[in-house]
């Protein structure tokens, strides 16, 4: 993500522009890849943070544009990952040292300022970590990442925004509404009929103050927006002490390094994924979740799906967190009147007491056993004897 | 059980009516329709006066927001027997309905206190802290007087329990899921908490009972009506002076000034010339709110600007850290062999060019929670007499065998210069006088700054 020093835009009349840059320009390709020449040379050199810098420092400022170029090697920064220098166990020397420092200080001397050729005793800081690993792209992947990025700055100082879609197809639907659920997002819809729909997405306190709480929320759902069709976007953003109107949309030509949200896996889900697949040895997750109609204009968008190993049978999950306690009534009466749904849920317990679940689903003992309690998260074990008393 | 339910939805309250014409409407005024999702939503701060309301109006309801039971059998594991200010404080407190600001001066036991009033309260409490040297800290005297496990948000710990504390910043990402289960709110440090980013965390969470506990409670009129709204009033101030050669040691503070050589001299006025003469060509004016960050705008924008940026963070390296005031330090330092002495710096570098130089322990934002743990326990059993740091240690850790305190350098700021001389006040045996030095570069910036941040009558009376 780009930092307040790197947005490039230009405020008229109320209005906020980003400045993007001409992604098959030859120079700005040539800078890109001069970039990406020094983070893979240090990456090959397990080089430090403070030498990495000094590299890139020498090509931002011999580029035109410096700005640019800072931009640029932020993007490449936050691809890259650093790992502490290992060739001496740092607090162990420090220890011994300071324990000499402070027999010396309790006789009335200081130490002597350090020799030159002893190792630095701070040498362990920042600075002087190791780079461990470096996600590289082609330089014309990393100008497409930069216009997006240029969005994505500006957002973050929205507290709302309103997505329109003139042509909305259920896939690309399902796409936006399962990063507005994943991030946690509120959205109120509006058929404009002839000309599509509106989304209008914020947080839920966003009812009552601006707030910048989900501004990075907000900022994260560009990358499934540019991968529609027909879209237009508009936001409110407090910046630079102003209130101003930013405008997106599809002509900006804007580029999603990720094709298909669903390949954008967050940390816990790594982990349960990971979970998953060392201890069933039945199931396995299905990569791709398809959505499931369930006639009468109800659309469900499963969080996960899982197919049985041995007759390929598909059961799908539903996560109802506290964020969507409102929805949960309406999935329980769904399933009572079509229990051939292969949904099963895993309600939060914020949600839902034990004793309100038992009683809401009185009468229909198949249907409570394919629903469980979790808290914060839903666990592996517990997903996996819902699955086996499934099928 | 009746069908109108009060819920907590990710900070906020869902009132959800079996008829909607029922909306008790002495609440409309806190909530507002959410078209979003077709109820009725209000802020999780405002929970009290929503039950209070709909009680006192026999509103048929059930409430499924308080995630927590008042914890009836919590009893203090070792009797304390407060200082007559702290007991007076706690009554001021209870007696504003358990919610309201206390301002004690550092070292006079805002820990305590707040444990006496989660005694009191018998509800699970949530305490806030600005550092994670804070969280430890406040989860160790938590773990000495109650019999209960305490869990820690932040520094890598996720673990909520019945008494957790948590850093300003874990509960910012955190509180939109675990503000319904905790009846008391208590924000140590709560200065902080009118800050944009912070002020979120108060109002997303339920608890009818809060107590905000400060040092330097002064802030601007709009700060302090958010702190009022959240927390409530100020219901008890304590000064320093009050408590001087009581509860808190017995003080001295000395300023002293340093000559630059002559050749930094000469290398600081051409330098604050260049960057000097860059404030005045864009009429860059620092008194004004917005005086950095158009500066900053400036350097990016304009011819020279880079220059300007360069000089004037040059002239202000050589204004905090000169060779003079490394050699006064040394003196300062020869003048109390063995004296436990904590050296405070404005910026890491100096910090540690300082720590280098005397092969002495740093604690800074880089520091791992284990070595300055580490530090931190050697620091106070004597083992490593000195300890310098850049300012994660300005607020709130305990380390009563600090006697001795150098101002190295630091910013215009009342609130850190008042909060560095805390570090030194309390009382601890043997300790009869604490003594705070503050360097200052003679005929340079800091000279100015320096007096911006002696503004308060802790130095005041030292004159």
């Amino acid at each position: 993500m780009l930092k307040k020093e790197h947005i490039c835009c230009k405020i008229a009349s109320g209005r906020v522009k980003p400045l993007l840059i001409d992604t098959a320009l030859p120079a700005n390709l040539e800078l890109a890849g001069s970039l990406l020449a020094v983070y893979l040379e240090a990456y090959n050199n397990s080089m430090t943070r403070m030498e990495l810098e000094q590299l890139a420092g020498n090509v931002i400022s011999a580029s035109v544009d410096e700005k640019f170029a800072s931009g640029l090697n932020k993007l490449l920064l936050d691809r890259t990952e650093f790992s502490p220098a290992a060739e001496l166990d740092h607090p162990a020397y420090r220890r011994k040292l300071f324990l000499r420092s402070a027999e010396l200080f309790k006789q009335g001397k200081l130490s002597a300022p350090p020799s030159a050729g002893t190792p630095d005793i701070y040498g362990d800081l920042p600075a002087f970590e190791k780079m461990a690993a470096f996600d590289g792209m082609t330089p014309d992947a990393l100008l497409k990442l930069y216009n997006l990025a240029q969005c994505q700055a500006l957002l973050v100082y929205a507290s709302n925004i309103e997505l329109r879609l003139a042509d909305p197809d259920v896939s690309g639907l399902r796409k936006v509404m399962k990063a507005i659920k994943f991030f946690r997002l509120l959205a109120e819809f509006t058929n404009l009929k002839s000309k599509g729909i509106k989304i209008t997405i914020s947080g839920p306190y966003a009812l009552f103050a601006p707030s910048a709480k989900y501004a990075v929320s907000l900022a994260a759902l560009l990358p499934v927006m540019v991968n529609l069709k027909k879209w237009s976007l508009e936001a409110m953003i407090t910046f630079r002490e102003r209130e101003l109107k930013l405008k997106l949309d599809e002509k900006l030509e804007l580029h999603s390094p990720q094709r298909s949200f669903s390949s954008f896996v967050p940390e816990e889900i790594r982990l349960y994924h990971r979970h998953f697949a060392e201890r069933s040895a039945d199931w396995q997750i299905i990569g791709e979740t398809p959505f499931l109609d369930a006639g009468n204009q109800q659309i469900i968008f499963p969080d996960l799906s899982f197919a049985s190993k041995e007759n390929g049978k598909t059961i799908h999950l539903e996560l109802f967190h506290r964020w969507h306690a409102g929805q949960l009534s309406a999935r329980l009466e769904l399933l009572k009147n079509h229990p051939e749904i292969p949904l099963i849920l895993g309600i939060d317990r914020a949600v839902i007491t034990k004793a309100e679940l038992d009683e809401q689903l009185a009468g229909y003992p198949e249907l409570r056993q394919r629903c469980w309690l979790f808290s914060d998260f839903p666990g592996v074990e517990n997903t996996l004897k819902v699955l086996k008393t499934v099928q | 059980m009746t069908n109108n339910l009060l819920r907590f939805d990710a900070g906020t309250l869902l009132l959800e009516l079996a008829n909607i014409a029922d909306f008790p409407f002495e609440l409309a005024g806190v909530f507002k329709h959410d078209p979003r999702t077709g109820n009725f939503r209000a802020r999780a701060c405002d929970y009290a006066r929503i039950v209070l309301t709909l009680k006192r109006k026999d509103f048929p309801f059930t409430d499924r927001a308080r995630d927590y039971a008042n914890l009836d059998t919590l009893v203090l594991k070792e009797e304390i027997t407060p200082h007559p200010h702290q007991h007076f404080a706690l009554e001021k407190w209870l007696a504003h309905s358990g919610r309201g600001v206390v301002s004690l001066p550092t070292g006079a036991g805002k820990t305590i206190l707040a444990v006496l009033a989660i005694s009191r309260i018998r509800r699970p409490a949530l305490v806030l802290v600005p550092t994670i040297d804070l969280l430890t800290q406040w989860a160790t005297v938590l773990e000495r007087f109650f019999p209960v496990p305490v869990g820690m948000l932040g520094g890598g710990s996720h673990d909520i329990q019945n008494l957790t504390v948590s850093t300003y910043d874990s509960v910012v990402l955190n509180m939109e899921f675990i503000g319904n289960r905790f009846g008391l709110l208590i924000a140590d440090e709560c200065h902080h908490l009118p800050g944009p980013g912070y002020q979120l965390s108060a109002a997303m969470a339920i608890a009818p009972f809060r107590l905000g506990l400060s040092a330097t409670p002064e802030m601007d009129a709009e700060r302090a009506a958010t702190l009022r709204e959240l927390m409530g009033e100020t219901v008890c101030h304590v000064g320093i002076d009050e408590l001087e050669g009581k509860v808190l040691s017995h003080y001295q503070v000395k300023r002293m000034f340093v000559q630059l050589n002559a050749e930094e001299e000469q290398l600081y006025r051409k330098q604050r010339a260049i960057y000097t003469a860059f404030l005045r060509r864009f009429g860059i004016n620092f008194a004004s709110r917005c005086g950095w960050r158009d500066f900053l705008i400036a350097c990016s924008r304009f011819p020279g600007g880079k220059e300007a940026f360069a000089a004037f963070l040059e002239q202000r390296k050589i204004a905090r850290a000169g060779r003079a005031k490394l050699e006064l330090l040394e003196n300062i330092l020869l003048s109390h062999p063995g004296e436990r002495i904590i050296i405070f710096t404005a910026d890491n570098d100096t910090a540690y060019s300082i720590g280098r130089r005397f092969t002495f322990p740093v604690v800074t934002h880089h520091t791992r929670s284990a070595e300055r743990k580490a530090f931190l326990d050697a620091f106070r059993t004597g083992e490593y007499p000195v300890l310098v740091t850049s300012k994660v240690l300005n607020e709130g850790v305990d380390i009563p065998s600090a006697a001795v305190g150098v101002v190295f350098s630091g910013s215009g700021s009342v609130r850190e210069h008042v909060q560095r001389l805390g570090r030194i006040l309390r009382p601890s045996p043997g300790k009869n006088q604490a003594m705070l030095y503050e360097l200052v570069s003679a005929g340079t910036s800091e000279e100015y700054t320096s007096g911006r941040r002696r503004e308060h009558q802790a130095y005041r009376q030292r004159r």
